[in-house]
């Protein structure tokens, strides 16, 4: 198995006195592409919080690639590697497409106050390469000709596109998807697995939150199932699919 | 004459009267999440109605006794204040309701302004003193004076407050209040007139304020136009300092931030070695705000408001 | 109207030839054809655009609401009268005194900024008047025991702005040419108001005012973008801070005087209004805001003698109708035109309905981390 990228070791979460997450550990390999499943409200979302540094640990361990990133905060993460799209699109809604896109080089650029009010060579050459390169990204998710529009009045399924071209701008090494495909047909949830291949293809890994067991099924090397906070199950999607603690936690809470 | 007790009287009445206008800026906020501005002048023009009634009723029946006018005063100024923030709230927030939160804040600030200048143009520029109508009886506690107006503030503070108390805890309005507060959709979808609670307890807000208006008048002796905004500034820190949203938490707050004030003001010399001085005063709401809201956002009795705003 | 925009649209050197020379020749038109009082307008005006792009940087820019602005403006021009004028016997050159006035009050703009980063929007607003009121509070107080500020006497003397032997404060004369002091002052303003629309529109259009765009669109996204959001935002304090610092500099040289009576909360509205006026975030709107707010109470005199002239005598002091109509300008505002005259193309849409869900969600957020 190739070295491991993510590796969580018995994170908590409690809020007050309700657990949303209990001693949940996983490791997510260099180049796969993971998936998190489980009912809803099983705490896959705030595992992703926790882990993006937006919700402070109760218990628990993370480290990415070697060093520790709990206790940091979200932008020390994305800096170290790790970016993430949100379950409810959080764009820049009055700022262009393209300049979304813009702002995730924040973390890969220097130009400060001096930079930008000089406008030395230094700093034009910096803005260049950041417009070269979101534009490039626009382009690798299939928005090329519409950095110019204001990223609300982008349909759903580019708004889910334009975030991830986002989050790729911060050069993750671990990119987290929190249910990509969520309100999309079957051929627009086609294109993003072929995307999502093809990230993997770049070298991205993936950690995706999915409620579409077939996509999750059919592009996952490794699925872990959350239940009410805690892991029931880990291992390739045919193994989970016939664990029977997976089986009745779906079956409990939800109808076949 | 002990100076600790004499100031922790005085800040106790002056603290009661913070805590009354505290509760209209705390209701407010408990349902809709604004900063009502404009609360402190409301407080204002309940005391300028007020004054220029007993005025009148002074010029035209002189022998009327000087409680008596005083009521009648008070009675006018509240269906006022009443009538004011009624008029307030429906036109200048209740558009905004959906808007970006900066953008009735902004808008309480402008009708804030607009009483402000209202009163000014009315009433002047000056000073408006409080007739002196009212009894001046004067006992001693524990060496330290007590007037019979500082009886009367206090206690009517402390019925005001349990009737509010009451009214939120045990009527169908309060019922109504309580889960508008908790989310403005639910209590809509379970039959609630959203619109008629929120005016409402700007109305009920504004009644009370009226009668704080009244008080701090009648304590200090004369009423300004700009008298509001420091009065409104310090009881909504008395709101922050209990917890904004939270009605006991005001009444804790206004006491609170009175007896810091009226103690800080009579010690500052000293812990200072006279290099502040009493005119300070005015500083201290404004230190406990910011350390309110930086150590512990959500005040003292409140539970979730945190980063809220 | 549009047409005679792209009129000069299409032909930008032209209209920047006939800018450059309607604001090089601004003071003679309005100084010979309304008086000499009207330059004095003008330069206010400049120093009033200076503030508004100032705040701009922190209310437009970063979504941060500050009612305690004009704090800094006061720093700046206090800074300036303790380091020129009599009152220390300290008589510095002006180029020396308004950079340090400038770094002082973005030393404060950190300084503030930097317990209140937790707070969002309105809190925020409250918080910072409350800086705003404590430090006019001190100015007004810190003339005993150690007289530092004079108290509400406020200081004079202060030295006039002086460049190569010749003080702005008495005419210059070149030949038959007699320059008044207004005339300098507006040409020294300009410079420097010129100065600070080229880098705030440098700063808007950088990586740093992309992040500061960003953490007024969404705070949560930006900080999941990478973005430092509390060194995001005290840079943004800082950076109004120091354009309210240096206006203040420049307003004590003008002046020749201050007092904290200049230093109000409704100073810190006052400019408040000029950028929700003009447009929040919009360069041009601000420069308009700052523009109106400031020449409507001046020609607001006229209803004086308008009211002499029809009614016998005055009834209603103009004056005091001043901040009556900017309270009624910032609700209507608010009410019919949330954007602003000039709107900037982020905020036309902000002021419309927003995702409440997404806001709840935001909220939620805060409190978990909290």
């Amino acid at each position: 198995m190739a070295a491991q990228l993510l590796r969580v070791v018995g994170v908590s979460k409690r809020f007050g006195g309700l657990s949303a997450l209990d001693d949940v550990s996983l490791s997510v390999a260099q180049g796969e592409i993971y998936g998190l499943i489980g009912p809803n409200g099983a705490g896959k979302t705030t595992l992703f919080n926790c882990l993006t540094g937006l919700y402070s640990l109760s218990a628990g361990e993370i480290h990415l690639g070697g060093a520790a990133i709990h206790g940091h905060k979200p932008h020390q993460i994305v800096a170290a590697g790790f970016a993430r799209t949100f379950q409810n699109i959080r764009l820049f809604a009055n700022m262009t497409v393209l300049e979304n896109v813009m702002v995730g080089r924040h973390a890969r650029t220097r130009a400060g106050v001096l930079g930008a009010v000089l406008r030395c060579a230094r700093t034009r050459g910096e803005e260049r390469a950041i417009h070269d390169r979101s534009r490039e990204l626009l382009d690798y998710v299939g928005l090329k000709h519409k950095g110019r529009g204001l990223a609300c009045h982008l349909s759903y399924g580019d708004q889910r596109r334009l975030e991830i071209a986002r989050a790729l701008a911060t050069d993750p090494q671990l990119l987290a998807l929190d249910e990509p495909v969520a309100g999309m047909n079957p051929s627009e949830r086609r294109e993003m697995g072929a995307l999502f291949l093809k990230l993997r293809e770049g070298g991205v890994t993936l950690l995706l939150i999915e409620h579409d067991v077939k996509l999750v099924m059919g592009l996952c090397d490794r699925v872990a199932v959350l239940d009410y906070g805690r892991k029931i199950a880990e291992g390739t999607p045919e193994n989970v699919r016939q664990d029977p603690a997976v089986i009745a936690a779906y079956l409990g809470s939800e109808a076949p | 004459m002990d100076i600790f007790t004499q100031q922790l009287i005085n800040g106790l009445v002056v603290g009661s009267i913070y805590a009354l206008v505290a509760l209209g800026y705390t209701m407010v906020y408990g349902i809709l999440e604004l900063i009502n501005f404009a609360h402190g002048e409301v407080t204002m023009i309940g005391a300028m109605v007020a004054l220029s009634v007993i005025g009148i009723l002074m010029g035209t029946a002189p022998d009327l006794p000087g409680l008596m006018v005083v009521v009648a005063g008070l009675l006018l100024a509240i269906p006022a204040c009443m009538a004011l923030a009624f008029t307030i709230e429906k036109i200048a927030y209740r558009p905004l309701r959906k808007a970006p939160r900066l953008a009735p804040l902004i808008t309480a600030i402008g009708v804030s302004i607009i009483l402000q200048n209202l009163a000014m143009l009315v009433w002047g520029r000056q000073y408006v003193s409080f007739p002196a109508v009212l009894p001046r009886g004067q006992h001693e506690i524990l060496g330290a004076h007590i007037t019979d107006l500082q009886i009367v503030i206090v206690v009517l503070s402390l019925l005001t407050m349990a009737g509010l108390w009451l009214l939120v805890e045990r009527t169908r309005l309060g019922r109504a209040m309580r889960a508008t507060a908790q989310s403005r959709e639910v209590a809509e979808l379970m039959g609630v007139n959203v619109d008629r609670v929120i005016s409402a307890t700007f109305v009920i807000g504004a009644a009370i304020a009226a009668l704080a208006g009244v008080m701090v008048s009648a304590y200090y002796g004369l009423a300004h136009y700009y008298m509001g905004f420091m009065l409104g500034l310090k009881a909504f820190s008395a709101a922050v300092l209990g917890g904004i949203g939270n009605i006991a938490g005001a009444m804790l707050g206004g006491l609170l931030l009175g007896v810091i004030e009226a103690l800080g003001a009579g010690y500052i010399g000293d812990l200072t070695g006279g290099f502040l001085g009493s005119h300070y005063q005015d500083v201290f709401a404004f230190f406990v705000l910011i350390l309110v809201l930086v150590f512990r956002p959500s005040g003292l009795l409140g539970e979730r408001v945190a980063n809220r705003a | 109207m549009p047409t005679g925009l792209d009129f000069f649209r299409e032909r930008p050197r032209l209209a920047f030839v006939l800018l450059a020379g309607l604001l090089l020749l601004l003071p003679f038109l309005v100084g010979g054809g309304l008086g000499n009082a009207w330059v004095r307008v003008l330069d206010f005006i400049l120093l009033y655009v200076l503030l508004a792009l100032g705040l701009n940087i922190v209310v437009g820019y970063a979504g941060l609401l500050d009612l305690g602005y004009i704090a800094f403006y006061a720093l700046g021009a206090y800074l300036y009268a303790w380091l020129a004028s009599p009152h220390f016997g300290l008589h510095l050159p002006f180029w020396m005194v308004l950079p340090l006035g400038a770094a002082l009050a973005g030393l404060f703009g950190v300084l503030l900024g930097a317990p209140t980063l937790r707070l969002r929007g309105d809190y925020l607003a409250i918080v910072t008047l409350g800086f705003g009121e404590i430090i006019r509070i001190f100015m007004n107080n810190l003339n005993a025991p150690f007289n530092l500020t004079n108290g509400p006497q406020g200081m004079n003397l202060i030295d006039p702005v002086s460049v190569a032997g010749q003080s702005f404060s008495s005419p210059l004369r070149i030949g038959e040419l007699v320059i008044p002091s207004t005339y300098l002052y507006y040409y020294l303003f300009l410079a420097m108001t010129l100065l600070v629309i080229l880098v705030a529109m440098r700063l808007q259009d950088s990586r740093i005012g992309r992040a500061w765009a960003a953490l007024r669109e969404d705070e949560v996204a930006a900080a999941a973008m990478g973005i430092n959001t509390r060194n995001v935002k005290l840079l943004a304090f800082a950076m109004g801070a120091t354009f309210g610092g240096l206006a203040g500099g420049l307003f004590a040289a003008f002046q020749g005087f201050i007092s904290p009576e200049s230093f109000t909360l409704w100073e810190s509205i006052l400019v408040l209004c000029m950028i929700v006026l003009g447009g929040m975030g919009n360069i041009p709107g601000v420069i308009l805001g700052a523009i109106l707010l400031t020449a409507i109470p001046e020609a607001l005199r006229y209803i004086g003698d308008l009211q002499r002239a029809v009614l016998g005598h005055v009834v209603v002091d103009p004056a005091d109708l001043r901040m009556l109509l900017f309270g009624v300008a910032l609700v209507a505002m608010m009410l019919f035109r949330p954007a602003g005259l000039l709107p900037s193309r982020q905020r036309k849409r902000e002021f419309g309905a927003q995702d409440a869900v997404a806001e709840q969600e935001q909220a939620d957020l805060y409190d978990a981390r909290a």
